[in-house]
């Protein structure tokens, strides 16, 4: 099995996340995806360009850019 | 069958995919490829083992017997899905599998969102949510694979996705236009056009949505290891 050492991005994940601000200085300008998943399953793992905390924010369906979201007309 | 009997072994369906699901993850974490990956597998692997509790409370409700479907069934009785079944030989592999999975199990509960019942419309959103995100993970993943080996990312989809179609069409069909939206995004970054479905043999088995039981392998990873410690 080859090894693949690339990780997938935010972009890779679909995740639109230029909303996400910091919960310690307030800036959204250069919030930057680390993980799917951070202390609980329902949290993205996220680190602020600017004061360089990490941090987490709950997992949202509209953070979701590339995938279908709505259930289609049959449903 | 009567509706109600319908209705529980979709749920059942359901559940009993979400267990084996959340098994397999737990099985095969360590092929994580960082700690991120450990975190993510092992969140899928809580959030299925959540839901399938969750609904075996669901049809607790409805007359079965919570002890009998936590732990009273042997392999024979499991209703997971098959594509399941067979052990993956890849990192490409696991992340397909968990995807199909996903796609199927959340086609089915973006339909019992709108169930007239709010308890089960309720849990359903939950489920539906957190399998959304798993699919886009695995879909990152697959993303990245497919730079590096697409031929084994194309092989595998052809493998794994005719018995997922086969599911959905015998277990939940009116809900296959949802999956297909969801394989719609996987044959298009593989450059692939939709396989015919697997067919069904004399052995399937319409409530459990399954030809055969589920693999001794399998089960030695799924079943209770020890039921007495259970009481």
């Amino acid at each position: 099995m080859k090894h693949v050492n690339k990780q997938p991005d935010s972009v890779e994940f679909g995740l639109n996340l230029q909303h996400v601000k910091c919960p310690f200085c307030d800036s959204s300008e250069k919030v930057e995806f680390m993980n799917m998943t951070a202390g609980a399953a329902n949290e993205i793992l996220m680190r602020c360009g600017k004061c360089r905390s990490f941090f987490s924010v709950i997992k949202d369906l509209n953070m979701l850019a590339g995938m279908r979201q709505e259930p289609t007309k049959s449903n | 069958m009567d509706q109600t009997t319908h209705f529980n072994n979709s749920l059942l369906r359901l559940a009993d995919t979400k267990l084996v699901l959340g098994n397999i993850c737990i099985a095969t974490v360590f092929n994580g490829r960082s700690l991120g990956d450990f975190a993510t597998m092992l969140a899928i692997a809580g959030t299925s083992l959540g839901a399938t509790r969750a609904l075996y409370r669901l049809l607790e409700t409805a007359g079965e017997d919570y002890s009998w479907l936590e732990r009273g069934r042997d392999a024979s009785q499991i209703a997971s899905i098959d594509v399941l079944d067979t052990a993956p030989e890849s990192w490409a592999d696991l992340m397909i599998t968990i995807y199909l999975a996903e796609a199927a199990s959340c086609a089915l509960t973006r339909k019992l969102e709108k169930h007239a019942d709010r308890i089960i419309a309720n849990q359903s959103k939950m489920i539906s949510k957190e399998s959304i995100f798993h699919m886009a993970y695995c879909l990152g993943w697959i993303k990245t694979l497919i730079e590096y080996e697409s031929d084994t990312v194309q092989a595998v989809v052809l493998k794994r996705l005719p018995s997922a179609l086969r599911w959905v069409d015998q277990c939940e069909p009116q809900v296959k236009e949802q999956f297909v939206d969801s394989i719609n995004a996987l044959l298009g970054l593989n450059h692939l056009e939709m396989p015919v479905a697997l067919d069904i043999t004399s052995q399937w088995n319409s409530a459990l949505g399954r030809a055969h039981a589920l693999p001794s392998s399998l089960w030695e990873i799924v079943r209770f290891k020890d039921p007495e410690l259970a009481r």
